[in-house]
């Protein structure tokens, strides 16, 4: 066969670990902000755009698609052109991908500190960002797909296979969490309401864990791994059942995020028992990476880049095995809305994603810049920093998280809540979140210790940005024999099936799951007294969704005597049915709210988004004095009332007409009382929007128990 | 606990937890078979990629 000559594309590797390094620094500095206002909430420059609730959701975008996510085009693309012995398939796709995602994540960082936001985690870019997104992960993907099929290796290695698991399942996730209305160019309202939104929300957000933060580390570690320790796999074997068994399973336990939640039992029951056997095939590959180093620990001691991916990987078998056990329902009892899942997030955040990248970046960079790395042992202490950081990260957020969800379960003999204040277990916990900044300080300085060492070593090389290679062609007509028909053989050289067959195990999970809830009426019981929110309450539920309370304030009362003596009644999946989006959040760092309406007057809540001091001494909550200024956008109400009646929200026809009438009304009465009370208050400003959504939530249940009586 | 996921699987749903056990179950023994019935040969050949370039 005769020999070809051609080039690997390393600028594109380069521009990505550019991209992705100085993401990383602003995705941990906002992260270090946000980390630092839970105990001084003053942080946040009493601004809109800098208060918590919009920036959390900034730090999360940023360190997850901005950060890791250019870490994973950077690590794909040199790996992948090597294993199929072929540049990129076109260098207008390739830069087209870069410049693509970098905008994309320029407008997330315009959009979310202004408040434009879907409230979906992970998800919270509106629409046409959304459309934007799909557009560059397809360019990602016909990239890679192209570059496998014009390959000269008959075989797809096991990275490969991750690699496209990877396009195909974010594809699939992506596209699905995003149906959404749009009522504008920055507002779109959620296609399923409640305990659906809910379902398909953590059916993503999962598998946004699964799929990006984790299927293309894994197929990084197959060849960094070996790569870096100069030898190969520990088992083959052991990586095509790691690989189909984990794409296979992960899918299944979404609902994990959603136990003692009013999603039906037995789609909690599917999540528990798939997340417990989740644990088999993330350890098969944690396994398999430690145990490529048998024999070569003394090459560990030596080298940094293997520092990091033993301590990423030991980190990866951490995180996997806490999943699952965070899956049952009594432990979740205790772990869930509390900093405890924050710890577990940056075990796997810090240790897997944020180690596995610096030591491939270590790796990388010397090598396409055709030298050494300039200061092993700068790269021994950032290795130590960092270790350091993620220790003084997470142990005092465990600390934190199991002293909360104790604490908010702590009944006196005599049977009433020992911390009836909410507000004390938030107060109890500081000192833990003062240790938890500093060790995200460590961790962030660490990676300017990396910033200064990379540059010095791409100085003293040269970017070898068009690196020649040879390979022979492939045959066109090949006949497998022998050995090459064994079955699992014939899928490495056929990508079209390979990813059909991947997408049939990807969907599987999925359908089980989603299709019943969205198809089968009986597994949300309507309540008749719930009724669909007045034009004020609507666009108040707006301005709470701009402002992401839901990023510390949970709507979903759990059937816990605890919780039902804190908060009352506990949440029925009928009450949700008006709720695009639904909005029971993932965390308590204040009260939950399910049940708010009716339990303070107006008043209380007028001086308490001013400065909640003066409501709750001693609160970290963030002021909203704007809220109190900025007249209320009524423009939009007409348009907001069809988009939820074409939702299914059963507003009588012509509403929209007299919508804006009754919005006035309702304000007007809400703006009388409060200055009755000594608030004078307009009756058109943002506020008295945001208090008659406050004010109603949880009360139709109320109501049908008032009213039977 | 256990019993009550137990429990779940009685119900009218019971269908779900059952088929996506028995799915699992038989795809995962199907890969199980057919990666010990893999060729030595093969094996090595393609844990050698990484190190061809």
């Amino acid at each position: 066969m005769q020999v070809e000559n051609f080039n690997y594309d390393n600028r594109i590797v380069r521009n990505f670990i550019i991209a992705s390094v100085i993401f990383g620094v602003v995705g941990m500095l906002v992260g270090l902000i946000a980390a630092i206002q839970l105990y001084y909430p003053a942080f946040n420059f009493n601004l809109p755009y800098t208060s918590f609730g919009r920036i959390r959701p900034l730090h999360t975008n940023a360190v997850i698609f901005a950060f890791v996510g250019n870490a994973i085009f950077a690590g794909i693309y040199y790996s992948l052109q090597r294993l199929c012995k072929a540049r990129l398939f076109s260098d207008l796709l390739s830069n087209f991908h870069f410049w693509g995602w970098q905008l994309i994540i320029l407008a997330a960082a315009i959009t979310l500190p202004l408040g434009m936001t879907t409230s979906h985690e992970y998800a919270e870019l509106e629409w046409p960002i959304d459309i934007a997104i799909a557009i560059v992960w397809v360019a990602f993907g016909v990239n890679m797909i192209g570059t496998i099929i014009k390959r000269r290796e008959r075989h797809m290695y096991v990275a490969i296979w991750f690699y496209l698991a990877t396009f195909i399942t974010v594809a699939v996730l992506h596209i699905v969490n995003s149906f959404e209305l749009p009522i504008s160019f920055t507002k779109s309202y959620m296609l399923y309401a409640g305990v659906q939104d809910a379902l398909v929300q953590w059916w993503y957000g999962h598998n946004a864990v699964a799929f990006f933060l984790t299927t293309p580390y894994l197929g990084m570690m197959y060849y960094y791994l070996p790569k870096a320790v100069n030898r190969p796999i520990y088992s083959y074997k052991l990586s095509i059942l790691h690989f189909w068994t984990l794409i296979f399973l992960y899918i299944w336990a979404g609902p994990h995020h959603l136990l003692y939640s009013s999603l039906p039992d037995w789609a909690q029951s599917i999540g528990v028992v798939f997340s417990i056997m989740l644990i088999a095939p993330s350890w098969g590959g944690m396994i398999n990476g430690l145990l490529t180093l048998r024999g070569a620990w003394d090459k560990v001691r030596d080298e940094p880049v293997l520092k990091f991916f033993a301590v990423g990987v030991t980190a990866y078998g951490m995180a996997t095995f806490e999943g699952p056990l965070l899956s049952l329902k009594n432990v979740n009892a205790i772990a869930h809305f509390t900093d405890w899942i924050v710890a577990h997030v940056h075990t796997g955040a810090l240790g897997w994603n944020g180690l596995m990248t610096f030591g491939m970046f270590y790796w990388l960079v010397p090598k396409i810049y055709g030298t050494n790395l300039y200061s092993k042992s700068l790269a021994n202490t950032h290795f130590w920093i960092s270790t350091l950081g993620i220790l003084f990260y997470a142990i005092p957020m465990y600390w934190s998280g199991f002293a909360q969800g104790m604490m908010w379960k702590e009944f006196l003999p005599e049977g009433m809540l020992k911390y009836p204040n909410f507000l004390e277990t938030t107060l109890q916990v500081i000192p833990m979140h003062i240790m938890r900044s500093i060790g995200g300080t460590l961790f962030l300085s660490g990676v300017f210790v990396m910033i200064y060492n990379l540059m010095k070593t791409a100085a003293t090389g040269k970017l070898i940005a068009n690196e020649p290679a040879s390979a022979p062609a492939l045959e066109k007509n090949y006949i497998a024999q022998g050995a090459n028909t064994y079955w699992h053989k014939v899928f490495e050289r056929k990508p079209v099936t390979f990813i059909m067959i991947t997408i049939v195990a990807i969907l599987i999970g999925g359908m089980v799951e989603i299709i019943p809830m969205l198809t089968i009426k009986s597994n949300i019981q309507t309540i008749s007294s719930v009724k669909p929110y007045t034009p004020l309450e609507l666009q108040g539920r707006d301005i709470y969704i701009r402002e992401g309370c839901v990023n510390c304030h949970s709507q979903m009362i759990r059937p816990f005597r605890s919780e039902t003596e804190r908060y009352g009644e506990y949440s029925k999946a009928g009450e949700y049915v008006y709720d695009h989006p639904f909005l029971w959040g993932s965390k308590r760092t204040g009260p939950d709210l399910m049940r708010v309406g009716g339990k303070y007057p107006d008043s209380w809540h007028y001086n308490h988004m001013i400065e909640p001091n003066s409501m709750s001494p001693g609160s970290i909550m963030p002021a909203y004095p704007w809220l109190a200024e900025n007249d209320l956008n009524t423009s939009n109400t007409a348009d907001k009332i069809n988009a939820m009646r074409t939702l299914g929200v059963p507003y009588e026809v012509g509403f929209d007409k007299v919508a804006e009438a009754d919005l006035m009304k309702q304000a007007t009465k809400i703006a009388d009382g409060l200055s009755k009370d000594g608030y004078p208050i307009e009756a058109n400003k943002e506020l008295v929007a945001l208090i008659s959504y406050l004010q109603r939530l949880g009360t139709d249940i109320k109501l049908s128990k008032t009213a039977s009586k | 606990m256990f019993r009550q996921h137990i429990q779940n699987m009685v119900g009218i749903e019971s269908g779900y937890l059952i088929f996506s056990l028995i799915v699992f179950m038989t795809f995962f023994v199907g890969v199980l078979w057919w990666v010990f019935k893999a060729d030595k040969n093969y094996i090595k050949d393609m844990e050698q990629k990484p190190f061809e370039n």
